[in-house]
């Protein structure tokens, strides 16, 4: 009988174990625009279409995609994901509104492990009015 | 007893076949085996369905669509059967960047069922059943343009669609039966031109009928293939190729219990092999209950 509960004591224990056995944290991650292309015009009133990929060497932790002015960095889009994932796929749209030629940034940046290690991409586009 | 077994028959596979891959309520409306019975039937079915979007082999999104109908059937005539559904859906779409979310009512079905062969042997048991259903479903449920990324999970298509369907039921003895049916749904434009491919449905499951205590329990097991052509824009617009077009191939099981008037059934429906938008969306599990109270004509 002894024998009976050391065995399931050591499953349980295994388990246990296995159950907070941490996923492998990301140390790089390579971000892939497939759009916009660097220096895309949007003309007024048009979307632009933000769409990638995300890979990592082990899971990462959240990302964020933000569409800024280039100059003065002020935010005209952003949305941010805290899905834990060893890949992502990010697919957004956002109507250029702005009235005068404005140089906008589209950046994506990752952030790795829990450590607060971060990467980040970005591409260039032209606004117009 | 006779005519109460065989409705229960009837209604396992009386399901609203939802979809344009995982949009538009009842495009492929499924109205099972509505046999000679004396009943009218009134009831309620409410179903869940799910699916996974990928976007360059990575999921994006996960679509969840929770739908509630209301169904109807009125025995006009010995051999003709007039049926409603009137669908309300609620649909969840996640992505890593939060939620949306898309409820309201979806397209309204009506279908008139045309019992055309019912062949009887000396015990009254009937052997052979074959009827012929033809129906139009509206578009008046909430729907919205082509361009609008949530599409697919609105609860209507904004199109009028007309319904062909059939229906086979072999009876081997009280028991044992094998039931079959094939749909085909024939989609209008909505009002920006748009419109859903055509879809075809076959289903064909063996069924089982068993005394419990004072109700029957009938179990059926088969499968359910799904057809649908590629979406269609007319004007100078274009769609992406072969949008919406796959097809599904789903092994499914239903249960049902009936007694006093009324009958409860439930059903688990997954998928085994598919392809739809060339592997960008892929179906899950689906399942559903119904509640439904059968009216002595």
């Amino acid at each position: 009988m002894k024998n009976y509960i050391l065995v399931f004591l050591s499953l349980l224990v295994i388990s246990l174990f296995s159950a907070c056995h941490k996923a492998h944290e990301a140390s790089t991650a390579e971000i892939t625009f497939i759009e916009p292309s660097i220096n895309d015009t949007i003309a007024f009133g048009t979307e632009l279409h933000v769409e990638g990929t995300i890979g990592g060497d082990g899971e990462m932790h959240s990302y964020t995609l933000n569409i800024a002015n280039a100059d003065n960095d002020s935010i005209y889009f952003s949305k941010s994901s805290s899905a834990h994932a060893e890949s992502y796929a990010f697919h957004e749209h956002w109507v250029n509104n702005l009235t005068d030629t404005t140089f906008v940034k589209v950046t994506i940046e990752v952030e790795l492990n829990h450590e607060g290690a971060k990467t980040s991409k970005t591409v260039n586009v032209v606004c117009l009015p | 007893m006779r005519y109460l077994l065989f409705v229960c028959t009837l209604f396992m596979v009386l399901h609203s076949r939802a979809c344009d891959v995982c949009g538009g309520v009842s495009s492929n409306a499924s109205i099972g085996l509505f046999a000679n019975t004396r009943f009218h039937i009134i009831g309620f079915q409410s179903g869940f369905r799910s699916f996974d979007t990928y976007l360059h082999e990575i999921k994006h999104s996960r679509e969840q669509m929770f739908s509630t109908d209301f169904r109807f059937r009125i025995q006009l005539h010995r051999r003709i059967q007039l049926l409603g559904i009137a669908p309300y859906q609620i649909a969840i779409q996640q992505t890593d960047f939060g939620s949306n979310k898309v409820h309201g009512l979806g397209d309204i079905s009506l279908m008139s069922n045309f019992i055309v062969l019912n062949k009887r042997d000396t015990n009254g048991l009937s052997r052979h059943f074959l009827s012929l259903a033809v129906g139009l479903k509206s578009a008046s449920g909430k729907n919205t343009i082509d361009t609008d990324p949530l599409k697919n999970i609105y609860p209507g298509t904004g199109s009028w669609d007309l319904l062909l369907l059939t229906n086979y039921t072999h009876q081997f003895d009280s028991k044992w039966g094998w039931q079959n049916e094939a749909s085909v749904s024939l989609k209008g434009k909505d009002r920006f031109d748009y419109s859903f491919g055509n879809s075809y449905q076959l289903t064909s499951q063996a069924v089982v009928n068993l005394p419990l205590s004072r109700y029957r329990l009938i179990s059926a097991i088969g499968f359910n293939g799904e057809y649908h052509e590629a979406s269609k824009l007319e004007g100078a617009r274009t769609l992406i190729p072969n949008l919406n077009k796959g097809f599904v191939c789903s092994a499914r099981g239903a249960i049902n219990l009936m007694g006093n008037s009324w009958l409860l059934s439930a059903y688990l429906q997954q998928p085994i092999v598919q392809n739809f938008n060339e592997g960008l969306t892929k179906q899950r599990l689906s399942c559903g209950i119904s509640i439904n109270y059968l009216i002595n004509k």
